[in-house]
C-alpha cells in the first residue's frame, strides 16, 4: 500500500506539487492523468525514490522511497518516458540486469519481446526510440515487481504496439501489483486503467474507480444536447456529453470527456466524489 | 536482509559493475596501455621516411609513453565508466538498481582502484614483453624503468636522511587519487566533466597551498637555516597530509554523491 501524505515539491521557487495526499491500493492499475506540468512525472519519481519530498511523507509498505533500501528497490520498477540506450544486446541486458529483481523471469522477457515482435539479439543502442521503449517495457514486466510505475509508456509506440502493450500488461503483471501509468494518450489505455487519478498542482481532483465514476456520472453518446450536461463535445454523428448520473444506468466511460469535465468543474466534481 | 551490505547482493552488483565497465572501457584501457608500442611504431615509420633506416628509440620516449598512457587512463576511465550517472536517462536507471549506496560505492572503488589499474598494468607488462621481442629494440624494461626512477629520486638523498622512494606504491597511490578525483568530477558535473574537474583541482590546490603555508609555515626557516633534511621532512609530511586529506575527501564526496543523487 502506498500512502502519500500532504507532500510538497518545488523546482526552485516554482511549486510543482502542493499538499497532495493520496492512497494507492494493491492489485490496481491506476491511470495518472493531468495537464502538462502538473507534476505527474515528479510524483512518479518521488514514489520510486529518485527525488525526495520537501515536506510531507510517502510510505510504501513502511519504506521511505528516498532511503532507497535494496529490499524496497527490488519491489519496484520505474520506467521513465525517455529510456537509456544500453550498449548491449537486449537479451544480454535483460540477463545481466534481471538478477537484481528476485522474481525476474527471462522467459517472460522473451515472451513479451515476442508479443512486440522484437529480436532479443538486437543491440539496444542501435534500436529506434519505439523499439527501445518496447525492450524496456518487456524488461519492466519481466521483473514482476509489486510496484510498477510507467511514465507515458505508449509514447513512441506504433499502432499495433499499443494493443500489444495492453495485452502484455494484462498477461504478465502480478495480481497483487500496484501499477501507476502516467499518460496523455488516454485512448490507448482507456480499457486498461482503473481507478483513474486526475492530478492538479495543488490537488487530487479525482481518484475513483471506473465503477464509481460511471455510477455518479453518465456518459451520453446521443444526438440531442442535454441541458444538464457538465461537458459536451460535438463528434461525428452526435455529441459526447457528461452529466450527473441520476438514473443509475451504467454507461461506457470516455476518459477524455471525463478529464475535460473534471477540469471544467473542479469543485463540483470534488463534491460529487467526496467520501466525507 | 541487511540494508547496507549483503555479501551475496554485493557479489551480484560487483560482477555486473565489472562486466559493464569492461564493455564500456576495457578495450580502451588496453589500447591506451599499448601507447609505448604505438609511439615506437610511429617513431620507426618517421625514421624510415626521413632517414631511410630504423632508429634507436629513446628511453625518454618509453617513459613519456607510459606517463601519457597513465594520465589518459586515470582521467578518462572514471569519466567513461561512471560519467553517465548525471544523465537523467541512464543515471536514474542506475540509482534504482536494487543494491545499497554503500555496495555501489564499494564496487566503484574496486573497479577504479583495483580492476582498472590491474588491467592497465597487465597490459603494459604485456606490451613491454612484446616490445622486448623486437630485434632492433634496445629500450628499457619496466623493472629497469622503476629502478631507474628510484635511483634518480634517491639522488636527492643525503647521508643524514633516511629517505626511501617507492615508485610503484607512489604510482599506485597517484592512480587511485586521480581515478577517485575524476570519478567524483564525473558524478558531480553534468557537462565538461574533465575540464571542470581540472579547474576545481586547481582552485582547491591553490587554497590548499595557501592554507598549508599559513598553518605549517615556519618563519624561522631562512635560506641559511634551510637544509636538505628539513626540506625532505616538510615535503614528506605535507605529502602524507595531502594524500590523507585527498583520499578522505574523495571517499566522502563520492559516497555522499552516490547516496544523495537525485534525478
Amino acid at each position: 500500500m502506498i500512502r502519500i501524505g500532504n507532500i510538497n515539491y518545488s523546482y526552485g521557487v516554482k511549486p510543482c506539487l502542493e499538499h497532495i495526499s493520496l492512497n494507492l491500493e494493491e492489485g490496481k492499475i491506476y491511470g495518472l492523468l493531468g495537464e502538462n506540468g502538473v507534476g505527474k512525472t515528479t510524483l512518479l519519481t518521488l514514489l520510486c525514490g529518485l527525488k525526495q519530498v520537501q515536506s510531507g511523507a510517502i510510505d510504501v509498505d513502511g519504506h521511505d522511497p528516498f532511503d532507497r533500501e535494496p529490499a524496497f528497490l527490488s519491489s519496484q520498477f520505474y520506467l521513465p518516458d525517455e529510456v537509456a540506450a544500453i550498449e548491449a544486446k537486449a537479451g544480454t541486458f535483460a540477463h545481466d540486469r534481471g538478477v537484481f529483481w528476485p522474481e525476474f523471469s527471462i522467459d517472460i522477457f522473451k515472451e513479451v519481446m515476442k508479443i512486440f515482435e522484437m529480436d532479443t539479439e538486437q543491440k539496444m543502442n542501435q534500436m529506434s526510440a519505439g523499439q527501445l521503449k518496447k525492450t524496456w517495457i518487456s524488461f519492466a514486466l519481466a521483473c514482476r515487481t509489486k510496484y510498477l510505475y510507467l511514465d507515458e509508456p505508449t509514447n513512441g509506440l506504433d499502432i499495433p504496439s499499443k494493443a500489444q502493450f495492453r495485452k502484455a500488461i494484462m498477461s504478465f503483471t502480478r495480481e497483487d501489483s500496484t501499477i501507476v501509468i502516467s499518460t496523455h494518450q488516454v485512448k490507448d489505455l482507456e480499457n486498461l486503467i482503473d481507478p483513474i487519478i486526475i492530478l492538479d498542482n495543488r490537488d487530487v481532483l479525482l481518484n475513483a474507480s471506473v465503477e464509481e465514476i460511471t455510477s455518479k456520472l453518465f456518459f451520453d453518446y446521443g444526438t440531442v444536447l442535454n441541458p444538464e450536461s457538465l461537458y459536451s463535445e460535438q463528434v461525428p454523428g452526435g455529441f459526447i456529453q457528461v452529466y450527473p448520473n441520476t438514473t443509475g444506468v451504467e454507461s461506457k466511460i470516455n476518459v477524455e470527456a471525463l478529464f475535460n469535465t473534471v477540469h471544467k468543474h473542479k469543485d463540483l466534481i470534488k463534491g460529487i466524489f467526496s467520501h466525507e | 536482509m541487511n540494508k547496507t551490505f549483503d555479501l551475496n547482493r554485493f557479489g551480484k552488483y560487483l560482477s555486473y559493475d565489472l562486466l559493464t565497465s569492461w564493455r564500456k572501457a576495457g578495450l580502451s584501457v588496453i589500447i591506451t596501455a599499448l601507447l609505448p608500442l604505438w609511439f615506437y611504431l610511429i617513431y620507426q615509420i618517421i625514421c624510415l621516411v626521413f632517414r631511410g633506416h630504423l632508429g634507436q628509440f629513446s628511453v625518454f620516449g618509453i617513459v613519456a609513453a607510459y606517463i601519457v598512457s597513465f594520465v589518459i587512463v586515470t582521467i578518462a576511465f572514471p569519466v567513461r565508466v561512471y560519467g553517465f550517472l548525471t544523465s537523467k536517462k541512464a543515471g536514474s536507471d542506475w540509482v534504482l538498481i536494487p543494491a545499497s549506496a554503500f555496495e555501489k560505492f564499494l564496487s566503484m572503488l574496486v573497479v577504479l582502484c583495483i580492476a582498472a589499474p590491474a588491467l592497465w598494468f597487465g597490459s603494459i607488462v604485456a606490451c613491454d614483453a612484446v616490445m622486448s621481442l623486437i630485434p632492433n629494440y634496445h629500450g628499457m624494461g619496466l623493472t629497469t624503468l622503476f629502478n631507474g626512477l628510484d635511483s634518480i629520486l634517491s639522488h636527492l638523498n643525503t647521508e643524514n636522511v633516511d629517505f626511501v622512494f617507492n615508485s610503484p606504491v607512489v604510482s599506485y597511490l597517484n592512480w587511485s587519487a586521480n581515478a577517485l578525483c575524476f570519478a567524483l568530477g564525473a558524478v558531480i558535473f553534468r557537462k565538461n566533466k574533465v575540464v571542470y574537474t581540472f579547474l576545481s583541482l586547481m582552485a582547491i590546490g591553490f587554497i590548499f597551498s595557501i592554507a598549508i603555508g599559513i598553518i605549517g609555515g615556519n618563519p624561522s626557516l631562512t635560506s641559511e637555516t634551510i637544509t636538505d633534511d628539513s626540506v625532505i621532512r616538510t615535503l614528506n609530511t605535507s605529502s602524507i597530509v595531502m594524500y590523507f586529506v585527498e583520499f578522505l575527501a574523495f571517499f566522502g564526496g563520492l559516497y555522499y554523491r552516490i547516496k544523495t543523487i537525485k534525478h
